[in-house]
């Protein structure tokens, strides 16, 4: 076990070297930096280069990202252009509100995605379990932007169920029940996907399972049906479902950009969202950073999960 | 006869306007004392950091016009051809050559930390700006703020509130200049003590309202500063909520989140309209948009056919129909409501017939080909690629087949300042415009690129380079007008640029927020609004 788990660090060590390469390279190669953006568009060259020079992008590429790569393995992903301020606390900050999101998200996913895969795995061909189907597809191919104007449009606009933005309210107190209100719609908006694929999943390995000897021998031995589905197919079935929560985590803590944005979510992808807006390279590249690091560790964290579940992975890696 | 009682009256509004700089007019009346609530305004974007010295574009910078005060401003408690007022200043003196510019300046004013407003302040932030040698010198804040700041000869304090500034060229727009936000005057005493890096963090004006706290992307609070020189804000304070996405920032509103929102998308214009709570208000920008032909490379160079082109363009449908009214035709450089407007400059009409006959004069009777390149991502205006389309129809309509090439805005942006290339034929902007000196950085031959980028079709000549160097040395406001006024005219004969429109922004606030004055500006003040 130790050895599959230090093989799949040190793996992971290329894979984030790589990463900040992209991340670098990728902002650099996109037209424009951030100088011709603070001097706005009716600047004289010289303005734009005096600008550049107090950032230092006038150094070589290669300095500058060896400069950036070393500060960021201490901790230092640089000080933001736009809002002068240091990058790693301010990513950091940001990065707590987009967890409740996601976790809020998780919730719902599962909330909503793993009893409907259950239903329409018990109940196979039926009406409800074609419904489910349907349901999952809309899930699954709808963009959260659009579903998150709609739920705006209708639960709040309308029937003023529930603020159309915000983490918490600006008038009045901040507590958890206010956070929880502020919470709903764009946590539901985001757990689209993820319910929708989670019920397939469930739908999916429950039926399996449910073909399994042990569960012909438990309906023989005259269990009911409920019983034998509870208590032993669902365990087993849901092993795959541990590892998809753990993966659509990561998803969704760097697909929240849309959802962030239209709800005014002040979290990472919001952040990203303005910083590509204004230019803010730092910003970018911290954001962008750090998201695609949390998302390696995640599936790092998957893999070990899955290893301990079922030994059988270790063998083969 | 109307034409010319229009210029008469106008020419008497313009020298009431030269005598009020004279003698500057005080700020409006202030308002009522006693406090009235929390302003919520959702805004369009995060706004940037608060430096003093650093244009972070309109959403940012409308923010330094309530935290900071300028030597001289245009006074946004006006709706309309707001005039330059002192502020920090109360009475100046420009020498016959225009080079030497002599302020005094308010008593009694204090930085919201409580330290005094002074010469030796005003003098801190011009050398921070401009003098290399100045301990809290910033490179980022002299490129941004060269344009006033650049050609200094000398800046001297002559005693506590006297403080003269010496250019080594005549300028006379300097007093429309320093009226811009960026030229607003921090605390010499916060800047030491936070530094260059985080004072933006901590900014200390000496404005209606004080900074209070940020916390990014959610929001930035105001309160009132009690001790405004001009009277204290109505309002205990004002909160910024960045609100990007247009549909949530009119639910907001509706729904009664928040009280005040910049920039209505058009979609939801009439749902707030007809919503009896609210009101919805437009401005007038100070915005140009059209195109720049090359004056460099033919076939563009030929006058006939620029003119065409400007007779090509139905303006009127374009901004009621394309844009939905946020648009009025444009006759020249400047649009109605901004300082540097002239009612008398006529434009082009619309006049397809008289177009072809142009263009037969520019010897294309079967008409011609045309390249012009746009800028992706709204192309300066929310409508930026339906406008472009229809334009491209009228064009059609006389027998130019424009073909419009898209680039990505950085990139477009970099060409501009190589100017337009031989394969090129037009190029499609749209620039703010808001005082006269924009005339000398979009005509002057001298400043075609590589000298700057604000002339990249390379437009130049030498009567209207006559007129914008005599402008620059010429005191005397009312002549001055008149000189720039002669270069629009001349600039619109040679359609030196082809002007389409002028576009103006959507506003809306609650019902019960009052006394918020709408200006035709990018930029405003919460410094009248009261809440009931």
């Amino acid at each position: 076990m130790l050895r599959f788990v230090v093989g799949r660090v040190l793996a992971t060590v290329p894979v984030l070297l790589g990463v900040s390469v992209v991340v670098f390279l990728t902002m650099k190669l996109i037209p424009g930096d951030a100088a011709q953006v603070l001097a706005g568009p009716q600047a004289t060259r010289e303005q734009v280069a005096l600008i550049r020079e107090s950032l230092g992008l006038n150094r070589p590429l290669y300095v500058q990202y060896a400069t950036w790569l070393g500060n960021a393995v201490r901790g230092n992903l640089g000080r933001s252009i736009e809002l002068e301020a240091p990058v790693t606390a301010m990513v950091l900050d940001r990065l707590k509100n987009t967890l409740v999101l996601a976790i809020g998200s998780a919730v719902f996913a599962i909330a909503i995605g793993v009893p409907i895969g259950i239903l329409s795995a018990t109940r196979r061909a039926s009406l409800l379990d074609r419904a489910s189907v349907v349901l999952a597809l809309f899930g699954n191919s709808m963009p959260s932007f659009w579903l998150g104007l709609v739920l705006i449009l209708v639960l709040s606009l309308h029937l003023r169920l529930f603020p159309s933005q915000g983490m918490y309210s600006l008038r009045g107190s901040a507590g958890l029940g206010d956070l929880v209100w502020h919470l709903t719609l764009p946590a539901l908006t985001l757990s689209g996907v993820p319910a929708a694929v989670l019920a397939r999943v469930t739908r999916s390995s429950l039926l399996e399972t449910l073909h399994d000897d042990y569960v012909r021998t438990a309906r023989a031995k005259g269990i009911a049906e409920t019983r034998v589905v509870v208590r032993h197919a669902l365990g087993n079935a849901l092993l795959p479902v541990v590892t998809l929560v753990g993966i659509q985590t990561g998803y969704l803590l760097g697909g929240s950009i849309l959802v962030e944005t239209v709800f005014s979510w002040p979290g990472l992808g919001l952040q990203l969202y303005d910083a590509i807006g204004a230019r803010d390279l730092p910003l970018v590249q911290g954001g962008v950073l750090l998201v695609a690091s949390l998302f390696v560790c995640i599936n790092l964290a998957v893999d070990m999960l899955y290893a301990h579940l079922d030994p059988r992975i270790r063998y083969a890696a | 006869m109307t034409r010319r009682l229009t210029r008469r009256r106008f020419v008497s509004s313009v020298l009431l306007g030269a005598a009020a700089s004279i003698a500057p007019r005080a700020w409006a009346a202030a308002p009522p004392a006693k406090p009235r609530g929390t302003l919520i305004c959702g805004w369009e974007a995060e706004p940037g950091a608060f430096d003093n010295d650093i244009d972070r574009g309109a959403v940012t910078r409308t923010l330094l016009h309530n935290i900071y005060d300028r030597l001289v401003d245009r006074d946004m408690t006006v709706p309309a051809r707001q005039p330059l007022v002192g502020n920090l200043a109360t009475a100046w003196q420009v020498s016959p050559d225009a080079r030497t510019y002599t302020f005094k300046l308010r008593r009694g004013v204090k930085f919201h930390d409580g330290t005094p407003f002074d010469a030796e302040a005003v003098k801190f932030n011009i050398d921070r700006d401009s003098d290399p040698g100045h301990k809290f010198y910033t490179k980022a804040g002299a490129g941004s703020l060269k344009l006033g700041y650049g050609n200094l000869a000398s800046v001297d304090v002559l005693d506590q509130y006297t403080i003269r500034i010496v250019h080594k060229e005549p300028f006379a727009d300097f007093l429309e200049v320093l009226a811009f936000g960026t030229y607003s005057i921090a605390s010499p005493a916060a800047i030491q003590k936070y530094g260059n890096d985080d004072y933006p963090n901590h900014p200390v004006g000496t404005g209606p309202f004080r900074y209070v706290s940020r916390e990014k992307g959610v929001k930035v609070a105001f309160e009132r500063n009690p001790d405004y020189w001009a009277g204290a804000p109505a309002l205990d304070g004002f909160i910024v909520r960045p609100l990007p996405e247009a549909v949530t920032r009119v639910t907001a509103l509706q729904t009664g989140e928040v009280d005040w929102i910049n920039a209505v998308n058009p979609d939801s214009m009439d749902a707030v309209k007809s919503n009896p709570n609210l009101v919805l208000a437009l401005a007038q920008l100070p915005n140009t948009w059209g195109y720049i032909p090359n004056h460099k490379y033919p076939p563009t160079t030929k006058l006939a056919l620029r003119q065409a082109l400007s007779w090509a363009i139905d303006r009127e449908t374009l901004a009621r129909d394309v844009m939905k009214g946020l648009a009025i035709p444009a006759r020249g450089t400047h649009a109605p409501g901004t300082p540097g407007y002239d009612p008398a400059i006529q434009g082009y009409g619309y006049n397809p017939a008289k177009a072809k006959q142009l263009l037969s004069t520019a010897g294309f009777p079967t008409g011609l080909p045309l390249e012009v390149w746009i800028p992706a991502g709204g192309a300066g205006s929310p409508f930026g690629i339906q406008m472009n389309e229809f334009i491209q129809q009228n064009f059609k309509d006389i027998g130019v087949n424009a073909t419009f090439q898209q680039q990505e805005f950085q990139t477009f942006q970099n060409n501009m300042a190589n100017g337009i290339q031989k394969d090129v034929n037009a190029i499609q902007v749209g620039f703010s415009v808001d005082e006269f000196v924009n005339l000398q950085r979009m005509f002057r031959t001298d400043l075609q690129p590589p000298n700057g980028n604000t002339n990249p079709g390379w437009y130049g000549n030498p009567q209207v380079d006559a007129l914008l160097h005599r402008a620059l040395g010429t005191t005397n406001d009312a002549q001055r007008r008149q000189l720039y006024f002669q270069v629009e005219q001349k600039a619109v004969d040679d359609a030196a640029w082809i002007f389409v429109v002028h576009q103006k922004a959507a506003r809306a606030w609650n019902k019960n927020v009052r006394g918020f004055v709408n200006p035709a500006s990018y930029m405003f003040t919460f410094r009248t609004v009261s809440m009931s």
